[in-house]
């Protein structure tokens, strides 16, 4: 699909991408934009799924079998920029294609992925969720992640930084932490109770039917045995009697 | 849930509202990774309710976006590692992962090649995964709705019966 051309065409073109407004550009990245030609129709996409708001298609270009793309039909060049209420709408449908490749596909899991920014690994001007399905052992070393240590001023610095910006106040937090905690060893200790008082209460109570049972309900072998007996005693004592 | 170490989060929290809890991890991809946790515990996405689906990524973004700003980088992944072989504590998480130029990670995975038909195939059965989903609520409710309806049937043959019982009890009671 791709047209090559020629040095003059792309030094042209660059000069003219340079001169635009970013509404200018904007129309000019969608009208470019592979993705919103798939969206249209234009060029012939895989759909797996699509609604008035997304889209999602099979990747060409994928990390394994059954690899998704979702993306708004909106051209929306990264996350930050999309509206919030449509990208609660993406992940809600994320979750059901990924649902939906470990029911049928029988994947083990999914890595849900999303580039903002060519450093990231972004290559599309177009915003888009991948959904990875993923099978124990596939050995897809660049999704694996490896954590490490980090010194604790770094983390430090880095979350007056965040917390600055954000206005959090960590100190209510602790304190319903704690007094959470408190909470839950108090309810805990009061299960234990409950279970020990329900385990002497049960215990009695087996005492009791187990004794009331064997008296009023003796085996049947039992009641022969005691109307033997006790027809035994009665013969013996009116044999007696009789002297 | 007690004794789950996101459950337990308590320390290095930089944002936290009536639903979802965002942390500095101690172990991290790099500087600056944020997890963005749901404050109830769900094990898999799929478990979590759209709600909170809704609001984690939400908050994952504007925190995905300050993460530009303060910190000063170039780029960000927003990463689910769902169930295996990704996940590594049994409860749903959003990382945030910072990126700048020459950073030593790589998320770039190799293409593999599949057929037009394997491909066909792929997007078949996802097809089907994704509307067997609405089928089975259906038949769920209409399954739920016929447990309702024998139970309120039973309830009425009981009632019935109890009634002929008490009729009979009656008829004796009037005995001389």
């Amino acid at each position: 699909m791709q047209q090559q051309m020629s040095e003059q065409d792309m030094a042209a073109l660059q000069e003219k991408i340079k001169n635009m407004s970013p509404e200018e550009l904007q129309a000019y990245q969608k009208q470019n934009c592979i993705f919103c030609q798939i969206i249209s129709g234009k060029i012939p996409g895989k759909k797996v799924y699509e609604d008035d708001k997304v889209l999602a298609i099979l990747d060409i270009n994928p990390a394994g079998k059954g690899h998704i793309l979702l993306m708004p039909k909106e051209h929306y060049a990264i996350m930050p920029i999309v509206p919030q209420e449509v990208l609660g709408h993406m992940f809600i449908i994320a979750k059901k294609l990924s649902n939906a490749v470990l029911k049928k596909l029988k994947a083990t899991g999914t890595t849900i992925f999303i580039a903002n920014g060519g450093v990231a690994g972004q290559r599309a001007q177009h915003f888009m969720i991948h959904i990875i399905p993923r099978y124990e052992g596939d050995e897809i070393e660049a999704l694996e992640f490896n954590t490490k240590k980090l010194k604790k001023q770094d983390i430090e610095s880095i979350k007056e930084k965040l917390t600055a910006k954000i206005g959090y106040k960590p100190g209510n937090a602790e304190i319903e932490a704690k007094v959470e905690e408190k909470t839950e060893s108090v309810k805990k200790e009061i299960k234990k109770e409950k279970k020990s008082s329900k385990k002497t209460v049960k215990k009695k109570v087996k005492k009791k039917v187990s004794k009331k049972s064997k008296k009023e309900e003796p085996s049947e072998e039992e009641l022969d045995k005691k109307i033997e007996e006790s027809e035994g005693i009665d013969l013996d004592a009116i044999a007696n009697l009789l002297g | 849930m007690t004794g789950c170490e996101y459950c337990d989060v308590k320390e290095k929290i930089i944002y936290e509202d009536d639903k979802v809890v965002a942390f500095l991890p101690a172990n991290a991809i790099i500087k600056g990774h944020i997890k963005i946790v749901p404050k109830e515990h769900y094990r898999i996405y799929e478990e979590v309710p759209d709600e909170t689906v809704t609001h984690i990524f939400q908050v994952s973004n504007k925190l995905s976006a300050l993460v530009f700003e303060t910190l000063s980088v170039q780029g960000t992944n927003i990463v689910v590692q769902n169930g295996i072989p990704g996940q590594e504590v049994p409860h749903f998480s959003v990382d945030v992962i910072p990126r700048v130029e020459s950073d030593g990670l790589n998320f770039v995975w190799e293409a593999q090649k599949f057929s037009e038909d394997e491909l066909q195939g792929f997007g078949l059965l996802i097809k089907e995964g994704l509307e067997g989903k609405s089928k089975d609520k259906k038949e769920n409710k209409k399954q739920e709705k016929k447990k309702v309806k024998d139970e309120l049937n039973d309830i009425e043959t009981i009632e019935q019966e109890e009634d002929e019982e008490n009729y009979l009890i009656k008829q004796l009671d009037r005995m001389p």
